[in-house]
């Protein structure tokens, strides 16, 4: 499954020259990034909270603040939509792993699964996602709909490869059951 | 009965991927940018502006001395000085290095400066003042290559060993 999109070498060309220009101080250039890149990060962020789009957007703006200010440690300008994505991706997990030292309750979820602040078309798969156990959930996102491999997974969430694909079989699993 | 797994990955790659970017959250975060890099944009041009007006007048001073450049005033009303001394052709020879010096010094600072504005345009490329600032450099840097052709033709005057 290809679910990831691959950006044009035009688009490319055009975030680096953007990126050029916001290093130099531009924030018009770094808003063009964001307005190409925002609405990128948004569904994933969603589905990465569970359905908590206050979460979601706290995570977005964290992921630009962070990224204008370390703009400069990119080192390829043109590959920068892949660089902010893994940016957005650490904040989000490294947010959940601190949540998780204080409330550890995958059954809550259970009870509330938004419908995403966009309009989608499967609103029941939505909400099945947004109510998948947190770790579950978090390695369906990223394999599934990210195209991220096992490792890459085992890599970003500290955990084994073979944990990473036991909880893919655990999130499709429940996704089948709550979606008959 | 539930949906086999080809029934879930389709509908799973069916999912929207985007959204339109949440305009609120660029609110926040354009009040909390912090400005980048050790002095506003604005300021480092007129740093540059400022280094640039010094080469202008570097130039002109270099370029009065090697005869290239008169202020205007009526030719031939200035008299011309008499059969130089040996003392004298010294005298005349100590400048003739302090140019070389100043022209080595013009040339490095108006090429630092040409690529210097270079890299701005290449962040502003619509920038006029930019231009303007590049259009000067350029124009130094042919005056700097027609005077560096004259300074070759300098020879050490008669009775001065160097």
């Amino acid at each position: 499954m290809d679910a990831t999109a691959v950006p044009g070498i035009d688009a490319c060309q055009r975030d680096a020259d953007w990126v050029v220009s916001a290093r130099a101080g531009c924030q018009q250039s770094f808003q063009a990034l964001y307005q190409n890149h925002a609405g990128r990060l948004m569904p994933m962020l969603w589905r990465m909270s569970g359905g908590d789009a206050g979460r979601a957007q706290d995570w977005l703006q964290e992921c630009f603040l962070k990224a204008w200010r370390h703009l400069d440690q990119l080192d390829d300008p043109l590959r920068f939509g892949a660089w902010l994505k893994r940016l957005a991706i650490n904040l989000a997990l490294s947010d959940r792993r601190r949540q998780q030292l204080t409330t550890v309750n995958e059954g809550m979820e259970l009870q509330a699964a938004p419908a995403p602040p966009w309009p989608a078309a499967d609103q029941d798969l939505e909400r099945a996602i947004a109510a998948l156990p947190e770790r579950a959930r978090q390695v369906l996102v990223l394999f599934c709909l990210e195209g991220f491999t096992h490792a890459e997974i085992a890599r970003c969430m500290s955990i084994d490869e073979g944990t990473s694909k036991g909880q893919l079989h655990r999130a499709r699993q429940i996704l089948k059951d709550s979606l008959s | 009965m539930t949906i086999d797994d080809k029934k879930l990955d389709q509908r799973l790659a069916a999912l929207q991927r985007e959204c339109d970017p949440p305009p609120e959250v660029w609110v926040q975060v354009s009040t909390q940018l912090p400005a980048r890099g050790s002095r506003p944009a604005h300021r480092r041009w007129l740093a540059m502006a400022a280094v640039l007006c010094g080469l202008a007048v570097g130039l002109a001073l270099l370029l009065g001395q090697a005869g290239l450049w008169q202020p205007d005033s009526a030719p031939g009303l200035v008299d011309q000085p008499a059969v130089p001394t040996t003392q004298e052709h010294h005298a005349e020879w100590q400048p003739a290095l302090q140019r070389q010096a100043v022209f080595d010094t013009a040339w490095e600072e108006n090429e630092a400066a040409i690529k210097a504005l270079e890299q701005a345009l290449a962040a502003e490329p619509g920038n006029l003042l930019l231009k303007e600032f590049m259009a000067e450099a350029r124009l130094r840097q042919s005056k700097l290559i027609e005077l560096a052709l004259r300074i070759d033709k300098l020879e050490a005057p008669s009775g001065v060993q160097l």
